[in-house]
Parts: C-alpha cells; sequence; structure tokens
C-alpha cells in the first residue's frame, strides 16, 4: 500500500501550497488537530485514494468507508496501516 | 528563479479552488489568483464595488458552463422543447455583463462552454434545432464568439480541446461534483493552465522566435552519413516517410509564421547539405535556414553561438533532436534552451508539434513572413562589416535610408509587438494590451512614431517605436524602442537626433528620460552611456533639444513634420 499512498499524497500535494505540502513520512498528520489540512484538503485526499486504488489495485474504497474510519487516519503511517488491514484478504 | 507575476481574477460557476490551486502550483508565473465565490458570475460582474475590482488585473478568468448561463439551454437538459432566440438572448446577456468589467482587466479568458456532467440524449435529435443538445451548444459557443470577435482583449479558449485531449472518462468526476461542486478533474485543469498560460506567453510576447532542428531522425528517416540521402525515409509509399514529410511541412508553415529556422547536426557538412539540396522529397530547402552548425562540435556550444549570431537570447530557442542524450546535454548546458523530449515514434512527430505552443502569435505582421529573408539580410551585412576597420566606416557603406512615421492604423500591429516583445533596446519595457496601446496614443499629449529601415541589402520593415508625452512645455521620453536586429548602425542616434528636431519645432528644450533597468536592456544603457546621459549609479537623465546634434553621414531620414 506505500506505493498507493505515495501516489495519493504527491496527487495531493499539486493542490497544496508549499507551507502546506505535506511531507511523505509514517509520522505526517493527516485527521488530527495537528494537521494544516482543510476539510477540502480532506475531500480531495479521499477522492484521490480512492480513484487510484481503483486504478492499480482494482480494489474499492469508497469515501463513505474512509469517512466511517476517519478515526483510524491521523497520520500517513495509520492511513497505510488502515488500508493493509481492511485489503489483507485481497 | 524570480517569477513574473500575474494578477487573475477568477469566477466560475461551480468550485473552481482546484484550478486556482494548481494554477498557483504551475511553474510560468507568480500567479496571484482573486476567486469570487463560486456560482456568483452575473452578481461579481455587475457589482462595481466588488473588491475584485479594485486593481485592475492582468486577467479576468470567466468560466461558466452553458447550464449556469441560459436557463432556456437547461430545459434541454429535460427533453423539452425550446426557442434557440431566446438562447441566444441569454448569451447575449451574459456577454452585456462581461463587458461591465472590460476596463478593469487587461484580458478577458472565457473558456468555451462544454456541459457540466456527460449528456447522451436522443442520437436522431442531436441536432435538432428546438431540441438538440449539440445543436444549441454550438449555436451558444458561435454565437458568443461573433460577439467576442468585435472586442479587443477577449479570447475565447476551446475547453473542448481539454475534453477531448482527457476524455470524458478522465475530465468528468461525480464525486467531484457531489462532493465539491467541482465537475472537472485535475487532468482536465492542467490542459486548460496549459493553453491559459500559453495564450498569456503570446499576447505578452513571450513566445518563441527560433527553432533550431537536428537532421538525422528528425528532420528525416535515416542517417545520411552510413545510408546515403538516396536511402533517406521522406515521402514517397512510405509511412515513416509520409511522417517526415508532413513534419517538415509543418516546420514550413511554422517559417511563414515568422519563426526563424536553424540546423544543429552532428554531420559532414557537404553531405548533410548535398542530401537537402538533391533529395527530391525535401520540404525544406537551405534557403529555409538562417544559420546552421552541421560539424561534430559540441551541440550546445553550436547553438548558443548560432544564437549570438542572430543577435537572440537563449530564452528563444526551442531544440528538437531525436536523441536523448543530445537533448540532455543541451539542458544540462543551456537551461534557458527549451528543449522538449520528441516522440519515440516519427509518426508522432507531426501531432507533436502543433501541441507545441511555444510559437503562438496573437497575430503575424507583415515583418513576421519575412523574418527569414530580413535575417539572411543581416548576414550579408554583417560579412561587409567584417571587412571595415571601424563601424562608422561599415555604416556610411549600407545606404541606410530611415523613415520615420506618424502612428497610424495599418503600423499599429506591428507597433504593438515591438512595444511587447522587444527586450534588450528598450528603455521602459512597459508592455501594454491593444487597448491599453490605442487608448494611450488618443491621448493629445502623448505622441508615438514608428520607425523604418531600408539599406542597400534589403528592406527591415518598422523595427522601432519612439513616443513622448509632454506635459508644460517638457518632453518626457517614454519608448525608445529598437529591434535588436538592428542594433549598431546608428539608428539609435537618429532617433534621438528626431527627437530633439521635434522638440525644438514644438518650442520644447527639456527632454526628460528615465531608463528602467531589465534583466535584458543592458544594450540600450550602454548606448546611453555612450551619449552620456546614464551611469551606473544615475539613470535618469535629461536632454537639452538645443543640443549639438550628433554627428550621422550618408544616412537619409524621412520625418513625418510636415503632417505635425
Amino acid at each position: 500500500m506505500d506505493k498507493i499512498v505515495t501516489k495519493t499524497i504527491e496527487k495531493l500535494n499539486e493542490l497544496l501550497p508549499a507551507k502546506k505540502k505535506l511531507i511523505n513520512e509514517d509520522s505526517t498528520p493527516l485527521i488530527s488537530k495537528n494537521s494544516n489540512l482543510d476539510s477540502v484538503d480532506l475531500v480531495n485526499l479521499f477522492i484521490n485514494l480512492e480513484q487510484i486504488i481503483q486504478k492499480e489495485k482494482k480494489l474499492n474504497l469508497t469515501f463513505d468507508d474512509l469517512i466511517e474510519n476517519i478515526n483510524q487516519l491521523e497520520t500517513i503511517g495509520s492511513l497505510k496501516y488502515f488500508l493493509t488491514q481492511k485489503f489483507k484478504n485481497e | 528563479m524570480n517569477k513574473n507575476k500575474v494578477t487573475l481574477n477568477l469566477l466560475s460557476s461551480f468550485n473552481s479552488s482546484n484550478f486556482a490551486n494548481l494554477l498557483k502550483n504551475s511553474n510560468d508565473f507568480d500567479w496571484e489568483i482573486h476567486e469570487a465565490d463560486y456560482s456568483q458570475i452575473f452578481q461579481t460582474l455587475s457589482n462595481k464595488n466588488s473588491k475584485m475590482w479594485r486593481t485592475k488585473s492582468n486577467i479576468t478568468l470567466i468560466w461558466s458552463t452553458p447550464e449556469s448561463i441560459s436557463p432556456e439551454f437547461n430545459k434541454l437538459l429535460e427533453n423539452k422543447e425550446i426557442d434557440s432566440d431566446i438562447i441566444k438572448q441569454d448569451v447575449f446577456h451574459f456577454f452585456s455583463c462581461v463587458k461591465l468589467i472590460q476596463n478593469n482587466t487587461d484580458l478577458v479568458i472565457l473558456p468555451s462552454w462544454i456541459l457540466r456532467e456527460p449528456y447522451e440524449g436522443s442520437i436522431a435529435l442531436s441536432y435538432s434545432k428546438n431540441l438538440g443538445v449539440e445543436y444549441n451548444l454550438s449555436l451558444m459557443n458561435h454565437y458568443l464568439s461573433e460577439l467576442i470577435n468585435k472586442e479587443k482583449n477577449f479570447y475565447l479558449v476551446n475547453s473542448s480541446k481539454w475534453l477531448s485531449n482527457c476524455g470524458a472518462i478522465n475530465t468528468y468526476n461525480s464525486k467531484l461534483w457531489y462532493l465539491m461542486k467541482n465537475p472537472f478533474s485535475n487532468d482536465f485543469f492542467k490542459e486548460a493552465i496549459t493553453d491559459i498560460t500559453f495564450l498569456y506567453k503570446s499576447l505578452k510576447g513571450l513566445s518563441k522566435k527560433l527553432l533550431i532542428l537536428d537532421l538525422d531522425n528528425t528532420l528525416w528517416g535515416g542517417i545520411v552519413g552510413d545510408d546515403g540521402w538516396k536511402n533517406l525515409r521522406i515521402g514517397g509509399h512510405d509511412h515513416l516517410g509520409e511522417a517526415f514529410k508532413d513534419f517538415q511541412n509543418k516546420i514550413k508553415s511554422l517559417k511563414k509564421s515568422g519563426i526563424l529556422l536553424a540546423l544543429c547536426s552532428k554531420n559532414t557538412e557537404s553531405v548533410a547539405i548535398e542530401a537537402i539540396q538533391k533529395h527530391p522529397e525535401m520540404v525544406l530547402s537551405m534557403d529555409d535556414f538562417v544559420n546552421f552548425r552541421i560539424n561534430w562540435d559540441d551541440k550546445a556550444k553550436n547553438i548558443a553561438d548560432m544564437t549570438k549570431e542572430l543577435n537572440l537570447g537563449l530564452q528563444s530557442v526551442v531544440f528538437l533532436d531525436d536523441s536523448p542524450f543530445e537533448r540532455a546535454r543541451v539542458k544540462e548546458m543551456l537551461p534557458e534552451v527549451v528543449v522538449p523530449d520528441l516522440p519515440i515514434n516519427p509518426e508522432e512527430y507531426p501531432n507533436f508539434l502543433s501541441k507545441l505552443h511555444y510559437f503562438d502569435s496573437a497575430y503575424i505582421s507583415e515583418e513576421d513572413k519575412k523574418r527569414a529573408e530580413l535575417y539572411k539580410s543581416e548576414f550579408k551585412r554583417e560579412k561587409l562589416k567584417q571587412e571595415f576597420k571601424s563601424v562608422s566606416q561599415w555604416v556610411e557603406t549600407l545606404e541606410l535610408k530611415v523613415t520615420i512615421e506618424n502612428i497610424k492604423n495599418e503600423n499599429l500591429p506591428r507597433a504593438i509587438q515591438l512595444l511587447n516583445k522587444t527586450n534588450q533596446l528598450n528603455l521602459s519595457t512597459r508592455r501594454l494590451t491593444e487597448k491599453e496601446f490605442t487608448n494611450w496614443i488618443k491621448i493629445s499629449s502623448n505622441k508615438l512614431w514608428t520607425i523604418r529601415a531600408k539599406d542597400k541589402f534589403g528592406d527591415y520593415g518598422i523595427i522601432g517605436i519612439l513616443s513622448l508625452s509632454t506635459k508644460m512645455k517638457v518632453a518626457q521620453l517614454i519608448d525608445f524602442i529598437l529591434s535588436c536586429r538592428v542594433i549598431g548602425r546608428n539608428i539609435e542616434e537618429v532617433m534621438i537626433e528626431f527627437i530633439k528636431e521635434f522638440c525644438r519645432k514644438n518650442k520644447i528644450q527639456k527632454i526628460n528620460g528615465k531608463y528602467i533597468k531589465t534583466k535584458k536592456n543592458i544594450p540600450l544603457f550602454e548606448f546611453l552611456r555612450k551619449l552620456n546621459l546614464v551611469s551606473s549609479k544615475n539613470y535618469s537623465f535629461e536632454i537639452n533639444s538645443n543640443q549639438d546634434d550628433l554627428n550621422l553621414t550618408n544616412i537619409e531620414i524621412i520625418k513625418p513634420f510636415s503632417k505635425n
């Protein structure tokens, strides 16, 4: 899932100003009080992730899946863990 | 690297934040974007007190969807019968609102209308006048383009092309629409950003001027030194040969629009030239090239030398070569030169060239069409120059004739082009849109002249602009612009003498000027310093119109005083 997340972060960074660009490290905050992302950024993040995972792995991940598990997406590392767990049987 | 700041007001009928963010992160300019609330186009256009209109922007981009402009058009999407005339009225109303802000911006850019979401109605009714979505969408765009064509500085850009380049599946994203009220993907927005950036560059005179081409596997298929000219693949009943011929045809049409061509190839000169001259399917001839280096030297050095000989900057150059090694070398050594990666398959070359917008121009002047000839005459002059010990001796032999004319309608496009394109011999480097330019020359206290020149080798066409603004018997020199092609043959001095004479005739003694330094206008500084007008510490100067004349021998000067 590392590649999927890397591509997603790259896509999101295309939209972010220099100060907000995400460093692709496990500890980088995504959805937490330390995060610089606003709601529009999160929508873009989720839509990009959904599209990339569908295209690269032919796996279905919906926006609602992500919203329902938003508490597990605190950092880039926790997003990777969430995806690995969700698709461990695929 | 410092980028030029461009201010853009953005009005759209959808949430355009992704577009704005992508534009801000794009490389060519430092974009300052002011976004109106989405779906507030009419309100923002009609509100003169809107914060957006307080300062004049470089660009106003008004991006609407047909559904948001015409309620009548919307009925079609519900399969209702409509009246096309009402749709035209809606377009007219929209355009009348757009015109309200034309003085608050240099340019208005409108993407042509495409639907907010993919739509497939009845095939049979697509082009029905009263029920067809396609018919009425075409009508809207056609009518809008007719209205735009009557205006200066309004541009309709083709968003259908962006859709076609991305494909519908990669253009529309219904999730983005329902979550963000943004119908379009980032890939689609990137296509738009490319076109808008190239359009702005072309209008600001930032297009490229010189295309330098490799030969083997670039202009023809094969390696002439190994295969012999008879076996090169150009034209004929051969798919690759046809592609190379089409590619040459497209290059030739660039030349006709004023782009200079040059060759840079690692080959034996006589062998390569023989191929160009003898191959019956060659479209380009040696006459099409203003300069060439066919040798075994480093291509980066060859390109730098040729560009210098043509008095151009490296930032004016595009280099095409099939070899990734040569491209990488030139990119590394000459980072200002644009070196696009040619496609691997030569069949894609012609289309690839069509998509390179580096040479786009808003208009093509007579000087553009003759540019290659003008540069060739220049070579003959340079050759003659080398035979003389001093420049003044050489200038005297040129039989130079300089014609100074009051600005007139037929010279407007070239004058605007010179104003916006000239970098090296330019006093203020002010850039004006056509509308700003025509407004400026209408002011009675402003005077603007164009400078033509010709000599025994040929006609240079219009190569300069001079302008003054006078107030209380003091003249301010506003534009002192001369094409880099004619630097150093005393035309600069002729221009100074003309200003003095004009001022004397109008009882103006004092002429003020200020050199505004840019990265590129050092040649003008050197000229002004030669006349003791400026120094490295003081860029402001004053010329007394009664000052002694400069010595200008053997130059015939035709002046417009009889008309003043």
